[in-house]
């Protein structure tokens, strides 16, 4: 009787739907994997914390595409910076390996040859350099800066200090 | 309001993910992370790689730019102790050879030497030559000694270089390499190319591809390769190679992936491949049958004709001649059939071919044909062919 229950795992994103997955795409989600051992007997329903149901869309495209050998095809482009971080945080949650490593290098191509300012941005990050700290540390690795063009957000963030 | 709520998402951008994310980023944009705030400034330390690729270096100033870049980064590292796992250099040379040879060699040489001391475990060496002739001998950089010294090394990729001998040392010791890549190496003789694969003993997933010698074989060499032991590769992938690889030595290959000559092969050459699954061949129908002779457990079998190199495409041009016995992964294993450039010789033999397998794959669930010509003819000549196995589904583009 429990074995006939389906080949289909029950996960409710944050948002509350709740999506019914085969268990070879619940296998890549190594943290649903573990609640899935770790549980006794039948587990109904798996709620996934920090995934919407946005999320699970665009992960359950991509296994699709993996399956048939076109995981190549996968794109986030149509995702606005936010949303890829979200994704990625998602993905990050549920720790799956091959999409982690295919957001990650999307967040890091888009961050390719931008200026410190964008990056700033991007991440939120504050600067807790003294200015004097941060003229420093420009300098000393001023050869990376090279042959980048003028970047004012940049040039703001020197003024400000 | 909304903001604490973003910073709380934005701040739980962990390390390991920002490690991530640094690591896929070339070196010069991590580098410049450091400026970003105290946290950061450690980070790009940890997780920096050595990955230089798009790197077209025209002239011989451009050349001395980027050594000049090199040199600095070297500084960074050496002083800062910085461990690099990985050294990725992807570069392309339109500048003279000499050039080449006497300003960017030696800066990559003494890279490559700090990386065997650093304990890289991942190397790629991808130099590239435009506007030349490949082939023209003297113009192939010498390998750097530093390559042989990695010893740590899991995964190891070359394009372009000559190997004349091994300095320092009479062989080549890899203990930990998995995956060797080499395309468009220059080695003086057969032997050393066999002594380089001898010297890899976990090696998994081999890929060759425009390797050539300067010397002809020997009989010397032949003991060499007679004696070479790959029984762990999985993979083998062998292109645009004009000698003859000794086969016997792939019979445990999962995947295998190789161009064969008529004039080069025989079917004495093959041993059985008990564990392949996936063959990707060169199109020349009396060889490819034997091959599935060889090959009991085949579940996907691709064919191909176009290859890189002009001087192959000549098959003999003959009547089909029927086989004296099915080969057995037609009957109990193969799942797929592709095959690419059809017609691109001869209709008639390849519909023939196409054919065959139809008429005895009974496990057959896919045969998918390209061609550029004739589509319909193909169409009609192969839909009309009686097939062993009733749920195939054939597709033409």
């Amino acid at each position: 009787m429990a074995s006939s229950s389906s080949n289909l795992i029950s996960l409710k994103t944050s948002d509350g739907t709740v999506f019914k997955v085969e268990r070879a795409l619940a296998k890549t989600m190594k943290t649903v994997q573990a609640i899935i051992e770790e549980a006794d007997a039948n587990i109904y329903m798996i709620p996934i914390h920090n995934v919407f149901s946005h999320h699970m869309d665009m992960i359950i495209d991509y296994y699709k595409l993996s399956v048939a050998g076109k995981s190549k095809e996968f794109s986030v482009e149509k995702l606005d910076n936010d949303e890829l971080k979200d994704f990625l945080l998602a993905v990050h949650y549920l720790n799956m390996e091959d999409l982690f490593e295919v957001l990650t290098q999307a967040v890091a191509d888009r961050l390719e040859k931008k200026s410190v300012g964008y990056v700033r941005k991007y991440f939120g990050i504050e600067n807790d350099f003294t200015p004097e700290e941060y003229a420093a540390i420009r300098k000393k690795n001023d050869w990376a800066f090279k042959g980048d063009d003028i970047e004012p957000e940049e040039d703001e963030e020197k003024q400000e200090e | 309001m909304a903001c604490e709520e973003d910073e709380d998402r934005l701040s739980s951008l962990t390390d390991d993910i920002l490690h991530q994310i640094l690591s896929l980023t070339p070196t010069k944009d991590a580098v410049k992370t450091g400026v970003l705030s105290k946290r950061w400034y450690g980070l790009w330390r940890s997780c920096i790689n050595i990955y230089f690729t798009n790197i077209n270096l025209e002239d011989e100033s451009s050349i001395l730019n980027f050594n000049l870049f090199l040199s600095q980064i070297y500084y960074v590292h050496h002083f800062e102790y910085i461990l690099f796992n990985r050294f990725y250099i992807d570069i392309q040379y339109s500048a003279d050879p000499n050039d080449i040879i006497s300003h960017s060699i030696p800066s990559l040489s003494q890279w490559i030497k700090y990386a065997a001391g650093a304990r890289v475990k991942f190397l790629h060496l991808l130099l590239n030559y435009v506007h030349g002739n490949l082939h023209h001998l003297n113009s192939s950089p010498h390998l750097p000694s530093g390559v042989l010294r990695c010893k740590t090394l899991i995964v190891l990729k070359l394009r372009w270089f000559l190997v004349k001998s091994f300095p320092f040392t009479d062989k080549v010791d890899f203990p930990e390499l998995k995956t060797l890549h080499l395309e468009d190496i220059n080695f003086k003789t057969h032997s050393l190319f066999m002594l380089f694969l001898a010297g890899c003993p976990v090696l998994e997933d081999l890929k060759v591809a425009n390797v050539f010698f300067l010397e002809d074989k020997t009989d010397e060499d032949d003991q060499v390769s007679a004696s070479l032991n790959l029984s762990n590769l999985i993979r083998a992938d062998i292109t645009n190679c004009c000698f003859r690889f000794p086969i016997k030595t792939l019979f445990n290959l999962e995947f295998l992936r190789i161009q064969l000559s008529p004039q080069m092969y025989t079917p004495d050459d093959f041993p059985t491949f008990h564990k392949l699954t996936h063959l990707v061949i060169n199109n020349i129908s009396d060889l490819v049958l034997q091959m599935l002779h060889h090959c009991p457990k085949l579940q996907n079998l691709e064919l191909y004709q176009k290859t890189q190199s002009e001087s192959w495409d000549n098959r003999e041009q003959g009547s089909w001649v029927v086989p004296k016995s099915a080969p057995k992964c037609l009957s109990s294993y193969l799942r797929r059939c592709t095959i690419r450039d059809f017609a691109l010789q001869d209709l008639h033999q390849d519909i023939m071919l196409a054919r065959y397998i139809l008429n005895n794959a009974g496990l057959l669930q896919t045969m998918t044909i390209w061609s550029d010509k004739e589509k319909h003819e193909i169409e009609i000549e192969l839909s009309s062919c009686p097939r062993a196995s009733a749920t195939c589904q054939i597709s033409v583009s």
